[in-house]
């Protein structure tokens, strides 16, 4: 009877761990390392980033997956061009020389390709702040007919089927599902490390030892505080605000910037406010891409103003600025190239 | 433990206990977190044209026009429950608070099982449409993962209602019609809270597992008039959201 009743509990704790064992082995993950966190650091005297880390925690491996997929052409529909292709990391991830970005079969786009940097500071993406979320951004170029023209299902199941996006998946989210919303957290993850503030500028700013600005650069400087800073804020040079800088509508491109999102007549020819951070490596400029030169510019702002409803008041009679004050004033935006970060050897192409 | 009960007195049925044993053992282990005492109701929308199911790629006849609907899908989520007798809603955690797409081509995807409910007599709540401060949070996965067709890339949004077919009534190319329909706030929202009141419709939970089912009668706004006039609405504006209340206006529930 003894030995019948040990016999019951022995066979019965056994049913019990194999179920047990059986119940568990069904959830158990995938085992891989957890990611590495890899925290923004926001530079001394900026703002808090816009971005909120908590729903999307940048890490080592989700930084690095989100670089792959910025670079790759499966992203686009007959896998010749990557985000890369418009966006150089060498010229401050803008399309230099290209006043229109051309998509895949050559086709040309509406505008110029903006320069990527800060973008955790950012809160509407896109010249017609289409965009509100840094997370869905990637989403137009990869969809749009003139950019990649890809069917993002298409997208997800070319992914699917590399070991090495398996891999990496896993690696950042903790298993091999590839799905949209991992896909477009893997590229917030690389953007926001795109983190530009190591120009000229933010070395005076610090107080470097060895740096300062020339005579011509001060004056530049002062200029600039005084004509341009409402909108180019510093230290991101942007307001992330919307306005009319007073070009003439193309009449081709018959582009009306926001209005064409907003619906609203007071935003007609509202474009996004862009940063003015590393300029000098991101011609040409405006949404078009019209003018190929910084003096050129400055020539518009000071004589060059087209008058219309929405015009930002502030440049209903031009910016008072003679030949010699735009020279200096160039001299200023030139100290905004950030060298370190266009030749970064983490934003560039994977090996 | 349901065990405890299988366990007889007489230690000469040692290996009916143990078989009785083994079985409770796996009987456990599979359906170790389920509440023996809830039910489950489900939610089965049924998309209908003309009174019946909706058959995609039928071709209806109105008014000597034809009109083939070749997709249908809304994303619906914030089911909720008021239980008439205690006259309290139903915690919305308890019920579901998740989004769910609802496609006219899966069939699965139709039917939206509720658990956890109490008996009694209730009203049923659920929105059509994405909250707006959902949209502003960044990307979500599931149903709202933006890679599964609703959503607007080129202005950030969710699409809630998308109906595309061809009708012969249709001036656009290839005789194609479409309705995005979206907008979580604003002038002309597309986002509805629908109510569906127990007290009119004797929506009522039983001890029984039970199916309400949620018609839409598309052919209420989807006629040849609307397509003659817009054959495409893929923004937010004043006539998707006319459209959107009509849809809206046009669910009822079937009596159980």
């Amino acid at each position: 009877m003894i030995k019948s009743k040990v016999g019951f509990w022995i066979l019965s704790l056994i049913a019990i761990t194999c179920t047990q064992m059986g119940m568990q082995l069904s959830h158990v993950p995938r085992l891989v390392t957890k990611p590495k966190p890899m925290p923004i650091v926001v530079p001394q005297g900026w703002p808090k980033p816009t971005y909120r880390f908590r729903d999307n925690p940048p890490t080592e491996e989700g930084f690095a997956l989100g670089k792959v997929l910025f670079y790759d052409p499966i992203l686009s529909r007959d896998s010749s061009l990557s985000c890369a292709s418009c966006h150089l990391s060498y010229t401050a991830f803008a399309h230099t020389d290209h006043a229109l970005s051309h998509g895949i079969e050559s086709r040309i786009g509406l505008r110029n390709a903006p320069t990527l940097a800060n973008l955790a500071w950012g809160q509407r993406f896109m010249w017609d702040g289409a965009v509100h979320h840094l997370d869905f951004q990637a989403l137009n170029p990869i969809a749009h007919p003139d950019e990649m023209d890809a069917a993002l299902p298409q997208v997800l199941a070319r992914l699917r089927r590399q070991p090495q996006y398996q891999t990496r998946f896993a690696q950042t989210f903790g298993d091999t599902s590839i799905t949209g919303e991992r896909m477009l957290k893997a590229f917030s993850q690389f953007l926001v490390q795109l983190v530009s503030a190591n120009a000229k500028y933010d070395q005076v700013q610090r107080q470097e030892p060895g740096v300062a600005f020339t005579a011509q650069e001060l004056n530049g400087q002062a200029l600039f505080m005084t004509h341009c800073n409402s909108c180019h804020t510093a230290p991101l040079f942007t307001n992330n605000g919307f306005a009319n800088n007073g070009l003439k509508p193309d009449p081709e491109l018959k582009d009306w910037g926001r209005m064409g999102i907003t619906r609203k007549k007071a935003d007609s020819l509202m474009f996004k406010v862009p940063t003015l951070r590393n300029i000098a490596l991101t011609p040409p400029y405006m949404h078009d891409g019209r003018f190929t030169s910084l003096s050129q510019v400055l020539k518009h702002y000071a004589k060059g103003i087209h008058q219309s409803p929405t015009l930002d008041p502030k440049l209903r009679n031009g910016l008072p600025l003679s030949p010699n004050e735009q020279i200096d004033l160039v001299a200023f935006l030139l100290t905004l190239t950030d060298h370190q970060f266009a030749f970064d050897k983490r934003f560039e192409a994977p090996q | 433990m349901p065990i405890q009960n299988y366990l007889l007195p007489d230690h000469s049925h040692r290996f009916l206990r143990l078989a009785l044993l083994w079985a409770g053992m796996i009987l456990m282990g599979f359906v170790g977190n389920a509440k023996a005492q809830d039910q489950t109701l489900s939610i089965q929308f049924r998309p209908t044209y003309q009174g019946k199911p909706l058959l995609l790629q039928h071709p209806y006849i109105i008014d000597g026009d034809t009109i083939r609907i070749s997709q249908f899908r809304m994303l619906v989520g914030n089911f909720r429950l008021w239980d008439q007798q205690a006259g309290q809603q139903v915690a919305a955690n308890q019920v579901d608070q998740s989004y769910h797409l609802v496609d006219a081509e899966d069939t699965q995807s139709l039917t939206i099982p509720l658990s956890g409910l109490k008996q009694g007599i209730f009203d049923l709540g659920f929105t059509i449409g994405v909250d707006s401060a959902l949209s502003k949070q960044g990307v979500q996965s599931g149903a709202l993962d933006p890679t599964k067709g609703m959503f607007w890339a080129w202005n950030t949004g969710y699409i809630f209602i998308k109906v595309e077919g061809t009708s012969s009534a249709s001036t656009a190319r290839k005789h194609l019609f479409g309705y995005h329909l979206g907008g979580a706030e604003g002038p002309h929202k597309a986002l509805h809270q629908i109510l569906l009141r127990g007290h009119q419709n004797q929506l009522r939970q039983t001890n029984q597992n039970q199916t309400i089912t949620v018609d839409l009668a598309l052919d209420k706004w989807l006629i040849p008039t609307l397509i003659k006039q817009s054959p495409t609405i893929m923004e937010v504006g004043p006539k998707g959201a006319a459209i959107a209340r009509q849809f809206a206006n046009s669910i009822s529930v079937e009596l159980p």
